[in-house]
């Protein structure tokens, strides 16, 4: 029972550490609408002294809005031949 | 012999220096940016090592292509875009979250027939890189490499600043770039004023007077890139380097916009978040 007490506790606590890991934005001052819909953290979470090399590892295009495009673009040439 | 070194004289004195002053005021020289050259350091997209990268003073177009100014290209020269060739392009659809092949979408009409007409003051998009390199040609110009386009982004200074204009996305409560503002896909509260595409130049100039360095339309470059990983799976061909990011980047996952953004696609494609400038050698 404690411990289910305690799982759901801690579940509260860190439950909105989700979108921590997508944040990187050195000195930002964007307000996301999540800061203004369940995740009031989120603004303070931004890392002010993020190194820019981390834009290296994250502009890979399976997390971008690229994502699928590339596929299309396949599939036009699979079309064509 | 007189005459000769008189007409020589006069050629030095009067003939030459009016010459230079003209070329620098011809159009597609004066819609351009002197870049001076430097030492690059920047971080392999490959290895992902630091590296150092020698550049040459060059001129870049302040502005992205225009929609109007393909046209003036295509009705000069007939050509028929990549996009025409194969009768469909790569679109976003933002009600269904998906990229779509659309029929009939081309630099005219990028969502598709069934949709608005590009404003001729927008960038031109829908054009591969095959098509931006004909344009490039046809203007004496070519594609900036991808350590050019970053160089400029830094405005030449080798900073380790975000994004071309400073620190901050949002100063004084202004976007200063076209990117997608809300969570991507799912929806797009249009802070900074548009969905798509913006015309050229609306969010500012960087300190060498180049707009739209972050957002707005991915840009082609001349470099070539390997796939890796998925991309490889997926199709083996080479591709080329785009950077800038475009409309359709929200910040929380995509950081393409930042100057030390990149992304790549293969020179066949055309889609409708990538454009282009061109680049001169001095």
């Amino acid at each position: 029972m404690l411990i289910a007490v305690l799982w759901f506790i801690g579940t509260l606590v860190f439950g909105q550490k989700k979108d921590t890991s997508v944040v990187k934005l050195r000195g930002s001052q964007l307000i996301h609408p999540l800061a203004n819909e369940g995740y009031p953290n989120l603004k303070q979470l931004i890392v002010p002294g993020a190194s820019s090399d981390s834009v290296q590892s994250s502009t890979s295009k399976s997390s971008s809005s690229c994502e699928g495009a590339e596929e299309v673009m396949k599939k036009r040439k699979i079309k064509n031949r | 012999m007189a005459v000769v070194t008189n007409v020589r004289g006069f050629a030095l004195a009067y003939i030459i220096p009016i010459a230079s002053i003209l070329s620098f005021t011809k159009p597609e020289i004066a819609d351009m940016a002197l870049v001076k050259g430097g030492i690059l350091t920047t971080t392999d997209p490959v290895t992902k090592k630091s590296i150092q990268v020698k550049l040459k003073s060059f001129l870049l177009d302040k502005n992205l292509v225009t929609v109007s100014d393909f046209e003036a290209f295509v009705k000069a020269t007939h050509y028929v875009t990549e996009a025409e060739k194969f009768g469909n392009a790569g679109v976003f659809d933002d009600q269904t979250h998906h990229w779509d092949l659309v029929d009939g979408a081309d630099f005219r009409f990028p969502f598709g027939r069934n949709k608005p007409k590009a404003e001729g003051s927008h960038p031109v998009t829908q054009v591969s890189w095959n098509d931006a390199i004909a344009y490039a040609k046809w203007k004496g110009k070519r594609l900036p490499t991808q350590w050019e386009w970053e160089h400029a982004a830094k405005n030449g200074e080798n900073t380790n600043q975000q994004y071309t204009w400073g620190e901050d996305l949002v100063v004084a409560g202004k976007y200063k770039a076209n990117t997608w503002q809300g969570s991507f896909p799912n929806y797009n509260t249009k802070e900074d004023g548009y969905a798509y595409t913006s015309p050229v130049g609306v969010f500012g100039k960087n300190k060498l007077g180049l707009t739209d360095m972050g957002g707005n339309v991915w840009q082609w470059t001349q470099d070539s890139i390997e796939p890796q990983g998925r991309d490889a799976e997926l199709d083996p061909a080479t591709r080329r380097v785009t950077r800038g990011g475009s409309f359709l980047c929200d910040p929380m996952i995509c950081h393409g916009f930042q100057v030390m953004g990149r992304s790549s696609s293969t020179p066949e494609s055309s889609m409708v978040h990538i454009g282009f400038r061109c680049a001169k050698d001095i």
